[in-house]
C-alpha cells in the first residue's frame, strides 16, 4: 500500500492483537500465554500440527469463545469484553471461513454468498447477484452458484465459504485451512487470489494452513503452535524460520522430516 | 473534448455500506443518457472494497450502443487490475432446462412417488426380516449392548411422559363417560368402559403415538445424520450390513419397550379411572372388583400384541426414513418429521385392522 489509507486508520493499531492469550476446553489447556499482533494489509499464518489448537485460537480470534485468560483486540476494541451487541459489530468486520466451510444447507451456493449482503445493505437484488457472482469467480465456483451445499465437493464447500467471507467487504478475514484439500493449480490461484486481495484492497489475512508452498508464499509472518509446549514456539517470516530457527520442531515442519521428537500431535 | 460527455464522480469511501445508493444513482445516470458517453471519474476515491469493485464493473460492461461507451478515468492501476476482464455472460446463471408440468402430468407423478415410497417401505420390512431371521440362530449377530442402551433412552425415559399422559387419559375418559352414565343410574358400568377402553385401545395408541414422537423421530435423525456424514457408507465398506448395525437393535429394542411402556399406561389410566369414579361415589373395593368381572386377561394381551406391533412399526419407519436420507443437514430434519408422520398413519391404519381382524 502507497500509505494513502493510513490517515482512515492509525497506523499504530494493529487490526488484530492477541495479549497473553490462555485457551482450551473445559479444564483441559491448549494454549498458554500466546501474545501476536496482525497489523493491517498483513497475510499472518498460524502453523502447528493437527490437533494442536489452530482452530480453537481462531474462534477464540473472533469471540467465539470465551478464552481463560488474556484479550483479543480487534483494531484496538477487546471482543472479549465486548457486551453482545458490540461484540456483533466487531465480528461483523470479519470475515471468516470456517475449516469445513459452514455453508447453509438450505440455500444455493449463490444465495450462501448473497446471505450476509441480504442481511446488511440496501444493495438491489441484481447488483448483489453480481456482487456474489464476481466473488464466486474469483474462487473460480462461478459454474456451481445454482447447486445446494449438499452436492459439493470439499474443496468447493471451502472456496464458497471463502468467497461468503469476503461477501461483506470484512478489512480483516480468517480462513481455516483454506487450501487443505485442493488441487495445487486451484490452491496456487487461491494464493494469488489472497495476495491480490491484500496488495489491491489492503485486507488483512489470518489464515491457518499447513501448505508450506502456501505459507511461504503468502505469508509475511507465521506463528507456529504445539501441542506438547501449548504456546507458540515461533514466530517470524517463514523463510527465515525455515533457514535458521534454532528450534528443531521448527525446522522439521519447514523440511517436512517427521523423523525424531516431531511436531507433536494432540493427544 | 465533446461537450456532450456526462461526468459521473466516484468519491470517498466505496463500501458495501455505501454502495447500495451510488449504484442506483450511477444505474439512474447511465440510464437518463442512453445515447452520450459517460466518463466515470473515479480519482477522488479513498477507499474501495470488493462491492465496489462490482460497481465499476457493472457500470462499464458493454450494453452501450457505439459513441455512447463509458469510460473510467482515474482509477488508481491496482484497482483496475483487479475489475474482471473475463466475459460478463460468464456470470449469469445457466438457464434451467426443463418445461413446467401439465396437471395430470403431476398427479401422475406424485401417485407414482408414492406408490414407490410405499413399495420401498415394504423391500425394507422385508429386508429387516430376513435380517432378523438370519440373526436370530447365529450368536453375536445381534448388538445387545446397543439394543440395551436403546431400550434405556427410549423406555426408562420415556417413563414419565407415558405416566402423564396414560393418568390423564383415564381421568378424562372416566370423566367423560361417568357424565352421560350418571343420568342413567349407570356410572358403574363406566368401570367396563375404562376397563376396556384403556387395556384393548388407548394405553397402546397413546404410547405408540408418544413413541412416535419421541424416538421415531430421533431414530431418523441419529441414522439420518450417520448417512449424511458418511458413517452408513463407511459401515458399509466395512464390509457389514447397516441393517445388521443399525436397524436390528433399534427394532428389537422398540418391540421390547413399548408393550413395557404399554403396561405402565395401563395401570395409571386405570388407577385414575378409578379416582374419577371415586367421585362418582365408587369405592375402589367396588371398582376393582367389577373390573375383574369385565375385563380379561385377554383385553390386556391384545393390548400388549397392538403395542408390540406399533413398535415396530415405528422403528421401522424411522430407521426406513433415516436411511433413505438424502444429503446435507436439511434432509435430516425432512427424514425426522417424515418418520413422525408416517408412524402416525400406520398407527392408526393398523390399529383398525386389528380391530376388524379380531373382531370378525
Ligand atoms: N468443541 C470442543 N470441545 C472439546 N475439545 C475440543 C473441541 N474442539 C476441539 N477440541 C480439542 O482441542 C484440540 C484442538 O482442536 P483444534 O480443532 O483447535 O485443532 P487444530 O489445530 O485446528 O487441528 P487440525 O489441524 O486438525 O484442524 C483437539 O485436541 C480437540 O480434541
Ligand atoms: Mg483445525
Amino acid at each position: 500500500m502507497d500509505g494513502d489509507e493510513a490517515t482512515a486508520n492509525a497506523p499504530t493499531t494493529p487490526a488484530v492483537s492477541v495479549r497473553d492469550l490462555k485457551i482450551g476446553y473445559g479444564s483441559r489447556v491448549l494454549l498458554e500465554g500466546a501474545s501476536f499482533d496482525v497489523w493491517r494489509g498483513e497475510i499472518l499464518v498460524i502453523l502447528g500440527g493437527s490437533g494442536c489448537g489452530k482452530s480453537s485460537l481462531m474462534k477464540n480470534m473472533i469471540g467465539l469463545y470465551q478464552p481463560m485468560a488474556g484479550d483479543v483486540l480487534i483494531a484496538g476494541e477487546s471482543i472479549v469484553r465486548a457486551g453482545s451487541t458490540q461484540r456483533a459489530r466487531l465480528q461483523r468486520g470479519l470475515g471468516v471461513m470456517y475449516q469445513a466451510g459452514a455453508l447453509f444447507g438450505s440455500l444455493t451456493v449463490l444465495e450462501n454468498v448473497r446471505f450476509p449482503l441480504d442481511e446488511f445493505t440496501d444493495i438491489g437484488l441484481e447488483q448483489k447477484n453480481l456482487i456474489a457472482r464476481m466473488l464466486l469467480h474469483q474462487v473460480e465456483m462461478a459454474d456451481a452458484q445454482s447447486l445446494m451445499p449438499a452436492e459439493l465437493s470439499g474443496g468447493m464447500l471451502k472456496r464458497a465459504g471463502i468467497a461468503r467471507a469476503m461477501a461483506l467487504g470484512a478489512e480483516i478475514l480468517m480462513l481455516d485451512e483454506p487450501s487443505a484439500g485442493l488441487d495445487p493449480i486451484t490452491a496456487a490461484n487461491l494464493d494469488r487470489t489472497i495476495l491480490g486481495l491484500r496488495d489491491s484492497l489492503g485486507l488483512t489475512f489470518v489464515v491457518v494452513t499447513h501448505e508450506l508452498q502456501s505459507i511461504l508464499e503468502i505469508a509475511d509472518r507465521a506463528v507456529m503452535l504445539d501441542a506438547d509446549a501449548r504456546r507458540i514456539i515461533a514466530e517470524g517470516v517463514p523463510s527465515e524460520l525455515r533457514d535458521r530457527s534454532g528450534d528443531e520442531r521448527v525446522r522439521q515442519f519447514f523440511n517436512r522430516r517427521p523423523d525424531a521428537p516431531a511436531i507433536s500431535r494432540g493427544s | 473534448m465533446d461537450v456532450d460527455v456526462v461526468t459521473f464522480s466516484l468519491k470517498g469511501r466505496v463500501t458495501v455500506h455505501t454502495v447500495g445508493s451510488i449504484w442506483a444513482e450511477a444505474a439512474q445516470a447511465l440510464a437518463r443518457n442512453p445515447d452520450r458517453p459517460i466518463v466515470i471519474d473515479a480519482s477522488r476515491l479513498e477507499y474501495i472494497d470488493a462491492t465496489g469493485i462490482a460497481l465499476i464493473y457493472d457500470l462499464q460492461r458493454g450494453r452501450r450502443p457505439a459513441g455512447a461507451e463509458v469510460e473510467i478515468r482515474g482509477l488508481d492501476p491496482s484497482l483496475a487490475a483487479l475489475i474482471p476482464s473475463y466475459d460478463p455472460v460468464e456470470l449469469e446463471e445457466p438457464a434451467r432446462g426443463g418445461r413446467g408440468l401439465g396437471a395430470i402430468e403431476r398427479i401422475g407423478r406424485a401417485t407414482l412417488a408414492q406408490l414407490s415410497a410405499a413399495a420401498r417401505m415394504l423391500t425394507f420390512l422385508a429386508d429387516c426380516g430376513v435380517a432378523l431371521l438370519q440373526a436370530i440362530p447365529r450368536r453375536g449377530i445381534i448388538r445387545w449392548g446397543e439394543v440395551l442402551s436403546v431400550a434405556a433412552e427410549a423406555g426408562a425415559n420415556a417413563v414419565p411422559i407415558v405416566l402423564l399422559i396414560g393418568f390423564l387419559m383415564g381421568v378424562i375418559i372416566a370423566f367423560e363417560i361417568g357424565l352421560v352414565a350418571q343420568q342413567f343410574g349407570a356410572v358403574i358400568f363406566v368401570v367396563d368402559g375404562v376397563g376396556v377402553a384403556v387395556l384393548r385401545e388407548l394405553g397402546a395408541l397413546m404410547t405408540a403415538i408418544v413413541f412416535a414422537g419421541r424416538t421415531g423421530a430421533a431414530f431418523a435423525a441419529q441414522i439420518g445424520t450417520q448417512k449424511v456424514n458418511e458413517e452408513v457408507s463407511a459401515i458399509v465398506t466395512f464390509g457389514l450390513d447397516p441393517l445388521r448395525f443399525l436397524v436390528l437393535p433399534r427394532l428389537i429394542a422398540a418391540v421390547l419397550v413399548v408393550p413395557l411402556l404399554t403396561v405402565l399406561a395401563d395401570v395409571v389410566g386405570i388407577f385414575g379411572g378409578a379416582l374419577v369414579l371415586a367421585g362418582f361415589n365408587i369405592g375402589f373395593v367396588q371398582f376393582y372388583n367389577h373390573l375383574l368381572g369385565a375385563v380379561g386377561i385377554e383385553d390386556f394381551l391384545v393390548g400388549l400384541a397392538k403395542a408390540a406391533i406399533f413398535g415396530l412399526a415405528i422403528a421401522a419407519i424411522g430407521c426406513q426414513r433415516g436411511l433413505a436420507t438424502g444429503a446435507g443437514a436439511t434432509s435430516v430434519g425432512l427424514s425426522a418429521t417424515s418418520a413422525v408422520v408416517t408412524s402416525i398413519v400406520w398407527i392408526v391404519v393398523l390399529d383398525g385392522l386389528f380391530t376388524v381382524l379380531i373382531s370378525s
